[in-house]
C-alpha cells in the first residue's frame, strides 16, 4: 500500500530514485521516482500523491533551509527529487496542478565568466517550482534581449562578480526599454560588487544578497508565497 | 659626540631585533630547515595530490578563451580540442624544472625587498576588498582614491608589511570611468609608498600602461628598466573550475614579454566552484596555478612566477566565501606542494576581520591565518585587514613582527647553549642579569610596538586603556606623521600623461 509520507520523507532526504547514491546504506531501497509509480499503480489520485505527498516534502524543506537546519546541497537534492515526483505526475494531473510559479532567464553579464552564483539561483528557483532558461555566462546584452523576446519571462536575473562587469547589466535593462520590453518583465541582479543602491540606480526591479532572498524575492516579483 | 654613539648603538640593536628573521640576501635567509615549519601531508599524499594534478592537466584540461593563446600551447606540445588545453606531463615536468626557484623583488627605490623563493616570511596587504570601512563613521562604505592613497600611506609605515596588495575596487563613475579608474589607483600607490607592489587590474591593456606608469618610476630611480628591478607584480586569477579567461591570460603574457614576476591566485571555493574534500579542492587550485605556470614558461623559459591560493570553503546557507579551518588546512596544502616544486610561494587571504571590525575574531582569524602561512616554512605571504580596516592592518603589523621573531626559530651554537656562562654562575647562587652574556643577546627578545607591556597598576594609571585604543593612536600617530618618500617629478608627469592617453581613448571610445 503505497504510502505518501514515505515520498515526503525521499523529497526530504533528496532521493530521486532507489539508485539515488547519497545515503549508500539505502541504495536499491524505494525512492520518490518508485513510489509515486507504486501509487500510481495503486489507483492514487494523482493529485492527492502530489498534495499530500511532493508537496508537504518540499515545504519541509523550505522551513527547514529557512532556519539552517537544511544547507544548499542538501536544499538541491531534494529539489530534483521533487522534480523528479513532479514530472511523472504532470501527464496525469490537469494543466493548473503542475503550472510552474513563473519563467526566469538567468546569465552573467557581459565579459563575466563567474558561473557559479547565478547557477545557484537557477537551481534553487527550478527548485522552488520556477521555469528557468540558464543562458550561461559572459551573455550580451543583445542575447538578453533576443532570449526575452523567444522566452517571454517573469523575470531577467542578471549577476556580476566584477566591478569591470557590472555595467553591462545596466545595458541590457536600457537595451530592454529600447526594445519595448522592459515593461512586460522584471529585472533582479546580484552578485558581490552588486548593492540596492547601484540596483536602483541601473533601474533593476530588485536585488538579493544570496540565493536564498533572491528567491523570496522572485517569489515576491511574480506574486507567489509559497 | 659619545651619547649619540651610544644612541645609535641603541637604535642598531632595536633594527636588529625589529628584523629578526629577516633578510639582507637569500644566503641570510637560506637554510629552511633551520626555521620552524609544519606540513599537513606527508609525502604519500603530496605525491597522490601531484598525481591527481597531472591527471587533471592531462586528461580534463583547462578552458583557455584566447584562440592565440590556445594556439601557442597547442604548438608547444599542448593537446588541444577547442578551447581546453590539455598540459601532457613532461611539459609540466620542464615548466617546474624551468622556473625560477627564487627571485628578487625590488622597492620602488630599486633596493631588493623579498627574496622570493627564500624561507622568509613576507607579508602584504590583503587584495580588493570591495568595501572600506571609514574610521569616521564606523561604517562600510565604497571605496575612493584617497582610502587607496590612505592605505598605501599606511602600509609604507607598517615596518612588518612588506608589499601591498590591491587595496580595494573604486566603483567607475561618470569623472573616472572603468577605462582610467586602475590608472587612478596605480598611481595612487605607487606615490605614496615605496615598498613593492602586488597589482590587481582589470585587463591586458590596462595592465600595460600601469608597467608603463612603473617604468618612468623605475628609470626615474635609476634602473636601466623595470624588468632589471620589477617593484610591481601583476595578480592573476583564474576562474575556478579550471578556466583561464581572456584577462587573466593576456595579464600573463605580457608580464612575461616584459620580464616582470606574476602572482597566480586561484580562488576555488570548495563544495561550489571546487571538491567539498580539502584534497580534492588542493589538486584543482594546485592544476590551476601549474597551468599558469605552464602557460609563462611556454611563453618564455625561466619567467619569475609566483604560487598563492585563496581556496576557501562555501557557506552552505548563503551561498558566501568563508573562512574557517578548512581554508587553513588547503592554504597550506597548496603552499606545501609550491614548495615540493620548488616554485616560489604566497600565502593568500589570512582574514581582516569581521566586516572590518577590529575585535576578539578579527585578532583570533588573523593570528590562525597568519601562523598557519609562516609555518609553511616562510615566504608566505599575509593578506591583511588593511583593505577593509586599516585598524586591523595597525594590529596584523604587530601580529606579523610577533611570528617573525618566532620564525626566527632556535638558533643553537656554542654562544647560545651558553653552557660555559651557566658554569660560571652555577647552582642556586646564579644571577644572569648583570653578565655581559645576557647584556649581548637580550635585545633580540621581540618586543610589542602597538600594545604595550605594563602592570596592571601601570595600565590602570594610563586609563585601562584597550587593544582598540592603543590601535588607533598608532594609526593616527601614522596618519598626521608618516611622508612617504615622494616619485621623481620626471616619473609623475609621465604617469599623468599615460592616465590622460588613457582617458582620451576611454572618451573616443565613448564617442564612437
Amino acid at each position: 500500500m503505497a504510502n505518501l509520507e514515505d515520498i515526503s520523507n525521499n523529497v526530504i532526504l533528496g532521493r530521486s530514485d532507489k539508485d539515488s547514491p547519497l545515503y549508500p546504506e539505502q541504495i536499491g531501497e524505494p525512492g520518490v521516482k518508485e513510489l509515486i509509480e507504486e501509487a500510481i499503480a495503486e489507483q492514487v489520485p494523482a493529485q492527492e500523491i502530489l498534495t499530500e505527498g511532493l508537496i508537504p516534502g518540499i515545504e519541509e524543506v523550505g522551513e527547514r533551509m529557512a532556519d539552517q537546519r537544511m544547507f544548499i546541497p542538501e536544499v538541491l537534492q531534494s529539489s530534483a527529487a521533487f522534480k523528479t515526483g513532479a514530472a511523472l505526475l504532470k501527464p496525469l494531473l490537469s494543466a493548473d496542478g503542475v503550472k510552474a510559479k513563473g519563467k526566469v532567464i538567468v546569465g552573467t553579464a557581459k565579459g563575466d565568466m563567474h558561473d557559479i552564483g547565478k547557477s545557484l539561483v537557477g537551481m534553487m528557483l527550478e527548485g522552488a517550482g520556477f521555469e528557468v532558461v540558464d543562458l550561461g555566462v559572459d551573455v550580451s546584452t543583445e542575447q538578453f534581449v533576443a532570449a526575452v523576446e523567444e522566452e517571454k519571462p517573469d523575470i531577467v536575473g542578471m549577476s556580476a562578480l566584477l566591478t569591470t562587469t557590472m555595467f553591462g547589466m545596466r545595458d541590457t535593462i536600457k537595451a530592454l526599454e529600447t526594445a519595448d520590453m522592459r515593461r512586460s518583465v522584471k529585472v533582479v541582479v546580484g552578485g558581490a560588487p552588486i548593492t540596492e543602491e547601484f540596483a536602483r540606480e541601473i533601474g533593476a526591479d530588485g536585488y538579493a544578497e544570496n540565493a536564498g532572498e533572491a528567491m523570496d524575492l522572485m517569489k515576491r516579483l511574480v506574486g507567489v508565497n509559497y | 659626540m659619545m651619547i649619540q654613539a651610544i644612541d645609535q648603538v641603541r637604535t642598531n640593536a632595536e633594527v636588529a631585533m625589529n628584523e629578526n628573521a629577516a633578510n639582507d640576501s637569500f644566503e641570510d635567509v637560506a637554510g629552511g630547515d633551520d626555521h620552524p615549519y609544519f606540513r599537513v601531508l606527508n609525502d604519500e599524499k603530496r605525491d597522490r595530490i601531484h598525481a591527481a594534478t597531472a591527471e587533471i592537466l592531462e586528461h580534463i584540461g583547462v578552458k583557455v578563451t584566447r584562440p592565440e593563446a590556445v594556439e601557442m600551447m597547442s604548438g608547444a606540445g599542448c593537446r588541444v580540442d577547442g578551447d581546453i588545453v590539455r598540459v601532457p606531463d613532461w611539459l609540466l615536468d620542464d615548466a617546474i624544472a624551468s622556473a625560477p626557484k627564487q627571485f628578487t623583488l625590488f622597492d620602488r627605490e630599486g633596493e631588493p625587498a623579498q627574496y622570493l623563493g627564500s624561507p622568509a616570511v613576507y607579508t602584504h596587504t590583503g587584495y580588493t576588498p570591495l568595501e572600506f570601512f571609514d574610521l569616521e563613521t564606523g561604517v562600510r562604505r565604497d571605496y575612493t582614491l584617497d582610502d587607496f592613497r590612505l592605505v598605501a600611506r599606511v602600509a609604507d609605515a607598517l615596518p612588518n608589511v612588506d608589499a601591498i596588495g590591491q587595496p580595494g575596487v573604486v566603483r567607475p563613475s561618470a569623472e573616472n570611468p572603468l577605462e582610467v579608474i586602475n590608472h587612478l589607483e596605480f598611481e595612487a600607490m605607487v606615490t605614496n609608498s615605496s615598498k613593492p607592489i602586488h597589482t590587481l587590474v582589470a585587463s591586458g591593456a590596462i595592465l600595460a600602461d600601469c608597467l608603463d606608469m612603473a617604468e618612468a618610476v623605475a628609470k626615474a630611480n635609476g634602473a636601466s628598466s623595470l624588468s632589471e628591478k620589477p617593484f610591481v607584480m601583476p595578480m592573476l586569477n583564474p576562474i575556478s573550475p579550471l578556466v583561464y579567461a581572456d584577462d587573466t591570460v593576456d595579464k600573463l603574457l605580457i608580464s612575461v614579454d616584459r620580464g616582470i614576476p606574476v602572482i597566480c591566485g586561484p580562488m576555488p571555493l570548495a563544495g561550489g566552484t571546487s571538491p567539498a574534500t580539502l584534497a580534492g579542492t588542493i589538486a584543482l587550485s594546485n592544476a590551476e596555478s601549474l597551468f599558469g605556470l605552464v602557460m609563462s614558461q611556454v611563453r618564455r623559459k625561466g619567467a619569475p612566477y609566483v604560487m598563492i591560493t585563496f581556496a576557501a570553503t562555501m557557506d552552505m546557507r548563503t551561498g558566501d566565501v568563508t573562512s574557517g579551518p578548512e581554508g587553513m588546512l588547503m592554504v597550506a596544502g597548496c603552499l606545501e606542494m609550491g614548495h615540493h616544486y620548488r616554485i616560489p610561494i604566497a600565502g593568500g587571504g589570512a582574514y581582516g576581520g569581521r566586516h572590518g571590525i577590529l575585535d576578539g575574531d578579527a585578532g583570533r582569524q588573523q593570528m590562525l591565518g597568519a601562523l598557519t602561512r609562516s609555518l609553511l616554512r616562510g615566504n608566505a605571504g599575509v593578506s591583511i585587514g588593511a583593505g577593509s580596516s586599516l585598524e586591523a592592518a595597525v594590529l596584523a603589523d604587530e601580529t606579523f613582527g610577533m611570528l617573525k621573531a618566532m620564525m626566527a626559530g632556535v638558533p643553537v651554537d656554542d654562544e647560545t647553549l651558553a653552557v660555559d656562562v651557566i658554569r660560571e654562575l652555577g647552582a642556586g647562587s646564579g644571577n644572569y642579569l648583570a653578565h655581559p652574556h645576557t647584556f649581548r643577546h637580550f635585545r633580540a627578545f621581540w618586543e610589542p610596538s602597538t600594545v604595550p607591556r605594563s602592570s596592571y597598576e601601570g595600565w590602570v594609571a594610563q586609563g585601562r586603556k584597550t587593544t582598540d585604543d592603543y590601535v588607533k593612536e598608532r594609526l593616527r600617530d601614522i596618519m598626521q606623521n608618516h611622508r612617504p618618500k615622494p616619485v621623481p617629478d620626471s616619473a609623475v608627469g609621465t604617469m599623468q600623461d599615460i592616465i590622460q592617453e588613457a582617458r582620451r581613448r576611454a572618451a573616443a571610445g565613448a564617442a564612437a
